[in-house]
């Protein structure tokens, strides 16, 4: 059975769930420390994920003290390889204080997630919102391979989930979403609320040239089963859910299923 | 028009500071700076009552000053800010978000108050302490070199994408 790493980092709080939508998905998951880099060294995995949470408690920008931490030298290297990386939300952060994600020079930071932007707002937001695939992204990217192009409602959580790029370039990051805001209805976006940060170019996740390593602030661990989905959930899934028998729940997938069911196919233990 | 600024600290030691410091020892520096202070900056631009009304500011706003945890005191360039300790030469690093929802929401909350404040800007200011006998320059630009995120493994302040960083001098 493929195997994939979920990096924990003082602060984390989202990798006991990850690991376990993982193995649900039918990939091994084991939890390594951020110090557990000979182990992991010589157990290398199939996939890395880093979790969300707060690593070192956000201090001085949100994931920059774990970018520095010497696993990231691992992990870096197999992304490099070719091997599939996944940053949620505070792992997003990690992976662009790393400089492998935009990573057209991997390792220079070239990209921020900065502080929200919202009328009226300031700092800490969650609730939900839809995204949807670029269909380049869809093409190449193994977390999002088993998506179909629909909106998909996720749930956030973060103060500092504003994708920010210099002026330059803007063009060049166009051809790496990998998921942007959108309406219920998959329209574009009107600004607040269906873009919740003011991100630039709607983005929600964002992938390196090569597609194997996605930045994400969505939370698809925490929408992976249907039960997780609000019933009053205006849209689609939340008619579906509306209309579930309560035996049902347990075993339907939710909106963010797709994202690791995307690696399962993707390592070959899945069809679709 | 009167542009004031004001720097907040911790009356305990600032764990980001400590952080900092740590993940600076780690980078394996030549000459690491012996001391490290984290405070936050405001700067407000006053219509009227310069720096009685900032001071009614701070005495009003716990988000901005909560008189039970933190310190503050004016901070004008060019001087030592209050508790630094005069055996070390300090220099200085600000960084501020170019785009911050903060700032905003904190000007139509003074207005709304009735605070005669045109804008506030937030920002961070680091204040490094070398050694006395440190060439300034080298130390200015040594704590430069230590504030800017160019390479995850170079500088760790700020990111440039985002932000912008300048000497407090």
């Amino acid at each position: 059975m493929p195997r994939a790493a979920v990096i924990r980092f003082p602060g984390s709080n989202c990798e006991f769930e990850t690991a376990g939508v993982l193995r649900n998905s039918g990939v091994d998951a084991r939890i390594y420390n951020w110090n557990d880099i000979e182990i992991l060294s010589d157990n290398r995995a199939d996939a890395y994920v880093l979790p969300g949470g707060f690593s070192f408690q956000d201090r001085v920008r949100a994931g920059v003290i774990a970018a520095r931490e010497r696993i990231m030298d691992l992990v870096f290297e197999e992304a490099m390889n070719g091997k599939p990386v996944l940053g949620i939300c505070n792992g997003a952060q990690v992976l662009i204080e790393s400089g492998l994600v935009p990573g057209w020079k991997p390792g220079s930071i070239q990209g921020a997630l900065a502080g929200n932007l919202a009328p009226g707002r300031s700092g800490y937001l969650s609730g939900w919102v839809y995204i949807k695939p670029s269909p380049a992204a869809v093409s190449k990217c193994p977390w999002l391979q088993a998506m179909n192009g629909e909106p998909l409602p996720v749930p956030i959580a973060h103060a500092e989930g504003r994708f920010v790029f210099r002026e330059e370039d803007m063009e060049k990051v166009k051809g790496l979403i990998g998921l942007k805001y959108c309406g219920a209805d998959g329209s574009e976006p009107e600004g607040w609320p269906d873009n919740p940060n003011g991100s630039a170019l709607d983005i929600a996740a964002l992938m390196n040239a090569e597609g194997n390593v996605l930045a994400m602030m969505p939370h698809p661990e925490r929408c992976f089963h249907l039960w997780q989905v609000p019933p009053d959930l205006r849209g689609v899934w939340g008619e579906t859910r509306r209309n579930a028998s309560i035996k049902s729940l347990e075993d339907t997938p939710g909106p963010g299923a797709v994202v690791f069911h995307g690696l399962a196919k993707y390592l070959g233990v899945r069809n679709g | 028009m009167d542009s004031i600024q004001i720097a907040v600290r911790l009356k305990t030691p600032d764990p980001e500071a400590v952080t900092v410091m740590n993940a600076f020892r780690s980078m394996g520096l030549q000459l690491p700076p012996l001391k490290l202070q984290r405070h936050t900056l405001w700067q407000f631009q006053v219509m009227e009552g310069g720096k009685d009304t900032v001071s009614a500011i701070a005495g009003h706003f716990t988000d901005i000053v909560n008189p039970n945890k933190h310190i503050w005191c004016f901070a004008e360039t060019g001087s030592a800010l209050d508790g630094e300790d005069a055996d070390l030469q300090w220099t200085g690093i600000v960084v501020r978000d170019h785009q911050n929802s903060e700032s905003n929401n904190w000007t139509e909350l003074l207005n709304r108050r009735g605070f005669p404040v045109k804008s506030v800007r937030l920002g961070a200011l680091w204040r490094f302490g070398y050694l006395t006998d440190s060439d300034e320059a080298l130390i200015q630009k040594m704590a430069m070199d230590l504030s800017v995120s160019r390479t995850r493994t170079g500088g760790l302040l700020s990111n440039p994408v985002s932000q912008e960083v300048s000497i407090w001098i």
